[in-house]
């Protein structure tokens, strides 16, 4: 049965001229209620290769030039047509909200480097955990740990530079020198060399930030197809 | 064999040398790595590597170089789930 690839799911449907899919073929939408996905028609899933991965990229990115808010798919996400209307039938609010984060913006993608992790600060509301008993230990112990894996303190030089441009985060650690985190930035179209600007003139002491983008909101996308 | 590890200086270099757009795409486009398992193969520079996120490599590209005579298979496709 003829199944299709996903590319992206797009804030509106784009006017025509966006060109072929990664395996050239011909791309057309697939709409559910406001949603809007980018599909072409497949037999098989691509197998996984730089020109495929790069064919996968090019797609989205004429898209994303295209419309105004994309939440780019996964590589590899082939299935039924039915199939793709039920998932986004059945998450339509969550990402119909991330389509509206994403509009009119784009990824810029920071990799935090250095050879050691940032000391680790002991939170505020571990103060006086000698108090506390086993369990709510562990619980406090939890937070500050799922708390950890979603900062950048390294940045933390960086930050009032970034203010004006950040929309929205994504941080993951890593922790293992030499990238100690990748962080994922939402800043408004047209505002990647301002962005660039700021990280190369800020000073990290020891710690290196490379700056890469625009992208599309990879980072920004709910795993939609899951 | 062990690796010895990445300094920051080293990761810079390899930001600096090779096709960062190459490891921003692997990364965009495998990092949630549900879909796709398995390892990925690809080559950079000329040199064959495995990896399966940006993250690998940073950290452990002295051991894929050493690794590569022990390279299963080319490129595996698709899905597996």
């Amino acid at each position: 049965m003829s199944e299709v690839y996903v590319y992206a799911l797009l804030g509106q449907v784009p006017p025509p001229g966006t060109g072929a899919g990664l395996c050239e073929e011909p791309l057309r939408v697939v709409r559910v209620g406001e949603l809007v996905a980018a599909v072409g028609d497949m037999t098989d899933p691509p197998a996984v290769s730089e020109a495929t991965l790069r064919a996968h990229d090019a797609v989205v990115r004429r898209l994303a030039d295209a419309v105004d808010a994309i939440l780019p798919v996964r590589f590899g996400s082939l299935l039924s047509e039915s199939s793709l209307a039920d998932l986004l039938a059945a998450r339509a609010p969550e990402l119909s909200e991330a389509l509206a984060l994403v509009a009119g913006r784009e990824q810029m993608t920071l990799r935090v480097l250095g050879d050691a992790p940032a000391a680790v600060e002991t939170p505020r509301d571990d103060v006086g955990a000698d108090a506390l008993g086993p369990g709510a230990r562990y619980m406090a112990a939890r937070r500050a740990e799922w708390r950890r894996a979603r900062e950048a303190p390294e940045l933390a030089p960086l930050r009032p530079a970034l203010a004006a441009l950040v929309r929205a985060e994504r941080v993951t650690r890593h922790d293992t020198p030499a990238l100690l985190a990748s962080v994922y930035h939402l800043i408004d179209r047209g505002g990647a060399a301002a962005y660039q600007a700021a990280v190369q003139s800020a000073d990290l002491g020891t710690v290196r930030a490379v700056a890469t983008g625009p992208w599309p909101p990879y980072a920004f996308a709910p795993e939609a197809l899951g | 064999m062990s690796p010895k590890p990445l300094t920051g200086d080293d990761a810079r270099a390899i930001f600096a040398t090779t096709d960062t757009s190459l490891l921003e795409v692997v990364d965009n486009l495998l990092t949630k790595g549900v879909v796709l398992t398995g390892d990925v193969v690809l080559g950079i520079g000329g040199v064959d590597l495995i990896y399966a996120r940006l993250s690998v490599l940073l950290c452990t590209v002295d051991r894929l170089l050493a690794a590569q005579d022990d390279v299963p298979a080319r490129p595996r496709g698709g899905r597996r789930a």
